[in-house]
């Protein structure tokens, strides 16, 4: 839902002209920001070292106890079966006594009856195996087990030198960190985006933006102009040494008898925060949507159906809610529209966590998507505003970049958090960041913000010429339509489903998910790049569409959880492939429309065609599990995308790259 | 005036209702009261009970089970001592004096008394009374019961035999399993019927039967079991299996002894054959248990007036692992530790 968005808005500013700016500030706020985060990078390092030596002696304490209590069932059962009277070299099945142990503790490695000093049964390792791990015992660290060893209560008769012994697997010591490796580096990754966010935030706010005004203010001052004041309100020593060379040039200008105007610049780098916030909301609880949707409805309907049901209201009403949201956005303004965004997506995301039934899920769910709606268009209008042609380029780059970092750090860390606190906390735990984002954009958006340009809004005359254009029709049916349907159909319903039902943890589904965004954000700028150069775009959109049906292919025929993984990972490629090509060829096809019209009813068209397949695409995800089974739907899925791939590349035609007049009959069509 | 006629009216209906309300609650009532009055110490249930060898550990669960819930009966116990030719008379006996439910234990016995659902007589076989069955271990192979989808008016009960894979699975537990060696007394339908199962089963579950049948060409002596074993032995039965038949039932110490003998371990169906008996382990009903579930179909019946039509034919859904102590000591053959956990052990 979030990536057809963050894509479409990056090409749009593109192809409409606007120079291409860069995606990374550079000179000191760079430099310092890339010391800042090498410091954090040591520190955290530094941490999880210390804390994996910390659980290791707690560990250490655990197995021995735990060995202790394993060794005394098997002297237990030993003792019954002497008790018995049966004699204990005659003693039957230890090894499966053993067996059955290791199904409960998968670190323990071996059990033996010693008596005497004889090996009287074995269980985990064969005899000589055994002699030599019981001779190395006393080596300490160097001995790869762990050994414990009991005698047999006295009690008993002749058998006061009986001895049972069992071994551990030293390597379980550094288990814990080894089972949990992939959340720290999640963790780390997170805490750095995180941190290089705050720090981007921080300086670019009270460093970068006051000096590059005062830049300014003092270049005007040396060329004796006095016309600007420094209007970046800091308080620091920036702030304090403008303020004297503000009452001079005050005190100048008076005596010239000008008024000298306050310069600043617009802080668009909040917008960055907010977008990666209100994304980041939603996106934590990615993982667990399905799995916990259905637990809640299961009283009412088949849970995985109704789960489908409530993902498609959900992208239904942010289809519905961004082109309603543009039209009043002029109106209430983007800080407001935030704001209302922000709150309707905190209650939302409460709701959804308190939720008891279908019909409240459905509301809560409701809400959620119309806040998510709201707070895009607030941003993307924000920056519409704040922005001229030469800088849009770089102020929806901020917006893009805030919301694919949301895209890549939701899902992961809302995955280990699900499965450290609970489902229904991730939602809180939204709705949290939801109303942390409301908090925030007080600060970080500037009120005075009033764009002149509106967003672009499709007109009848606009649909109706566009509906005629055949080749557009193609690419909306066959590419854009199916592409958006099998990211919601698969991604956020089908995957999350099945790897929880086949035994993943949340927090790995989160990783599979969380592959997506990554895959995408590592391969979009040479993707883009190499579309552009080559001026393919629907031989582009073709081999998105042909790499998300082999993906969907591969996981329906082979649903392993690394085929998931790779499947996700093609997604994600596919998707980073084909989806700014589809703006550029839906842009190349309507051109003598877009030269008489502009690109914005085009662009209007193509998004509320993706987001309406985006709705479609959970709800067909749910029907055909429940026909078919959940690996059956990724297969259909797969068809599906084959089936399009082939009518796209059969129907679509040969787009040129050189300007072209259409066809006479279209421009009728077009102009009617 | 409207207004009050169409109270008058609308009073009338109401009360009328009310009345009939008051009339359904009465009638089910003093209804309830005749059902519950069954079973009470002045009307105790009768039951005629036709037993195979004497009183069991079944009818000690049964008796029990009544006695538990305070339901009064009135026992007529008549026992075959193992001679079906007596049951003639006893149905006789019956039909002067009617009780309201007939008990029969055992396949020989209700086969007589019942007949087949397919095949019986209503001058030698009860057909009106109800009839509650126990110890029959294959109520529909032998056509007591009548097969799935249809049903017989008076006839249901309790079968106490666990299915043939779980008891293989059973023997399997305790040792390896390749060759079952099977002394019968092919006379028997019940022992044909479990040979022809076994047998097929074993070609699912990849073990051979070895069968040694008796009484093939005479009546079969309990002299022909110590040489059928010997010959089960040479062949290379890992163990000997006592399945429901009513001569291997009699002389089971004989083939337990020639098990012995020969190094051979036996399995049991049946409790009794472990308990009372010296076959070394047993996958088996508790018969106190199948006392209890013959009796609660009797409840259903002659208390909860249920049509035995519509009470199913049962198996316990749990089963005992019994293990004779004594008997492995002497083969040699101790129980595994993993068995050690949930087996009865018998010394």
């Amino acid at each position: 839902m979030t990536h057809p968005d963050k894509q479409t808005l990056l090409t749009d500013q593109a192809k409409s002209g606007a120079p291409r700016g860069r995606m990374l500030p550079k000179g000191t706020v760079w430099i310092l920001s890339l010391f800042s985060i090498l410091m954090l990078c040591v520190a955290l390092i530094g941490i999880s070292w210390r804390a994996a030596e910390l659980a290791r002696s707690d560990l250490q304490l655990e197995i021995s106890q735990k060995a202790e209590i394993e060794a005394e069932t098997l002297a237990g059962k030993i003792n019954r079966a002497i008790n018995l009277g049966i004699p204990l070299a005659e003693i039957v099945g230890f090894s499966d006594v053993l067996v059955q142990l290791k199904q409960a503790d998968p670190d323990l490695r071996f059990a033996a009856v010693v008596h005497d000093g004889d090996l009287l049964h074995t269980g985990g390792l064969d005899k000589g195996a055994l002699e030599s791990a019981l001779a190395d015992q006393h080596d300490g660290l160097s001995n790869d087990y762990i050994i414990t060893q009991i005698s047999l209560p006295h009690e008993i008769d002749n058998t006061d030198d009986i001895e049972i012994v069992i071994g551990h697997d030293r390597a379980a010591l550094m288990r814990p960190l080894t089972d949990n490796l992939f959340d720290i580096a999640v963790i780390l990754i997170i805490s750095l985006a995180l941190s290089f966010e705050l720090v981007l935030l921080v300086l670019t706010v009270n460093v970068a933006l006051p000096v590059r005004v005062a830049q300014r203010v003092l270049t005007s001052v040396r060329e004796k102009q006095f016309t600007l004041l420094h209007g970046q309100s800091s308080r620091d020593e920036i702030g304090k040494f403008m303020e004297n060379i503000n009452a001079v040039v005050t005190q100048t200008a008076r005596k010239r008898g000008t008024t000298p105007r306050s310069e600043r610049e617009v802080k668009l780098i909040g917008v960055r925060l907010l977008a990666f916030l209100f994304v980041l909301a939603e996106e934590l609880a990615r993982p667990i949507m399905p799995t916990f949707f259905g637990k809640v409805t299961s009283s009412m309907a088949d849970g995985n159906m109704a789960a489908g049901i409530i993902m498609a209201v959900h992208l239904l009403m942010v289809a519905i809610a961004m082109p309603v949201c543009s039209l009043f956005q002029e109106r209430v303004g983007s800080l407001r529209m935030y704001l209302t965004g922000a709150f309707l997506a905190t209650i939302g995301l409460c709701g959804t966590a308190f939720a008891t039934g279908m019909w409240d899920l459905l509301i809560w769910r409701a809400f959620s998507g119309i806040g998510y709606a709201t707070t895009f268009v607030a941003c993307q209008a924000y920056v519409i505003d704040a922005t001229t042609e030469r800088n849009r380029a770089q102020g929806t780059a901020m917006m893009v970049s805030g919301i694919m970092l949301a895209d890549i750090c939701g899902p992961a860390i809302g995955g280990i958090f699900a499965g450290h606190f609970g489902e229904a906390t991730t939602f809180i735990a939204g709705a949290v960041v939801a109303s942390l984002a409301v908090f925030l954009a007080f600060f970080l958006l500037d009120t005075h913000v009033r764009g002149q340009t509106s967003l672009p809004v499709p007109t009848r005359k606009a649909m109706k010429a566009l509906l005629a254009n055949r080749q557009f029709q193609v690419l909306i049916l066959f590419a854009a339509v199916p592409a958006k349907m099998i990211l919601s159909g698969f991604l956020f319903y089908l995957t999350p489903l099945i790897l929880i039902e086949q035994g993943a943890t949340i927090a790995e589904t989160g990783r599979v998910i969380m592959l997506y965004g990554l895959v995408a954000l590592l391969t979009g700028w040479s993707v883009a790049r190499w579309t552009d150069s080559k001026q393919r775009e629907t031989r582009a959109v073709g081999i998105g569409g042909g790499l998300t049906a082999l993906g969907l292919l591969l996981a329906g025929f082979m649903p392993l959880y690394g085929v998931f993984a790779v499947a996700v990972g093609l997604l994600g490629l596919a998707q980073a492939t084909s989806i700014p090509a589809q703006v550029s060829a839906s842009l190349k096809i309507s051109r003598d429309f877009t030269e008489e019209h502009g690109t914005g009813a085009v662009l209007a068209v193509l998004r509320l065609a993706e987001r309406l397949g985006g709705a479609t695409g959970p709800l067909l995800a749910a029907g055909l599990a429940l026909w078919l089974g959940t690996i059956g739907a990724v297969t259909v899925f797969g068809v599906i995308a084959l089936v399009s791939v082939l009518c796209f590349e059969l129907l679509i035609g040969h787009v040129d790259a050189s300007p072209k007049k259409q066809s006479e009959p279209l421009e009728e069509g077009a102009s009617s | 005036m409207k207004r009050i006629q169409f109270a008058r009216n609308a009073a009338q209906s109401l009360s009328s209702v009310v009345l009939f309300l008051l009339c359904l609650v009465a009638v089910n009532f003093f209804s309830a009261q005749a059902v519950q009055a069954k079973g009470e110490k002045d009307d105790p249930l009768r039951i005629a009970m036709i037993l195979w060898r004497g009183e069991t550990r079944v009818e000690e669960g049964f008796r029990a089970y009544f006695k538990d819930r305070d339901i009064a009966i009135d026992l007529q116990v008549h026992d075959i001592a193992r001679d079906l030719d007596k049951i003639p008379a006893i149905i006789e006996q019956i039909r002067k004096d009617p009780p309201d439910l007939v008990y029969t234990w055992g396949t020989g016995v209700t086969s007589r008394v019942v007949g087949k659902y397919n095949d019986f007589d209503p001058a030698k076989n009860i057909t009106k009374l109800p009839v509650v069955f126990v110890m029959v271990s294959a109520p529909w192979k032998t056509g007591i019961a009548a097969p799935r989808g249809q049903w017989r008016p008076n006839v249901t009960g309790a079968a106490h035999i666990a299915p043939l894979s779980a008891q293989i699975q059973a023997i399997r537990a305790y040792r390896p399993m390749t060759k079952l060696g099977v002394v019968y007394n092919a006379e028997e339908d019940n022992s044909l019927s479990n040979i022809s199962d076994l047998k097929a089963l074993g070609e699912e579950m990849g073990f051979e039967v070895l069968e040694a049948p008796l009484g093939e060409n005479a009546k079969p002596k309990p002299e022909d079991i110590a040489p059928a074993v010997k010959m089960l032995a040479e062949k290379g039965a890992d163990f000997l299996y006592i399945g429901p038949d009513n001569f291997i039932g009699t002389y089971r110490d004989e083939l337990t002894e020639a098990g012995f003998v020969n190094g051979l371990a036996a399995f049991s169906a049946t409790e009794l054959e472990v308990r009372d008996g010296q076959a070394m382990l047993g996958l088996v009903s508790r018969y106190e248990l199948v006392g209890r579930l013959a009796a609660s179909k009797v409840e259903d019946i002659l208390v909860n007036q249920i049509s035995p039509a519509d009470i199913p034919v049962e198996t316990l859904d749990r089963f005992s692992y019994l293990i004779r102590l004594s008997s492995a000591r002497r083969l040699s053959l101790y129980p595994p530790l993993l068995l050690l956990d949930y087996a009865e052990i018998i010394e």
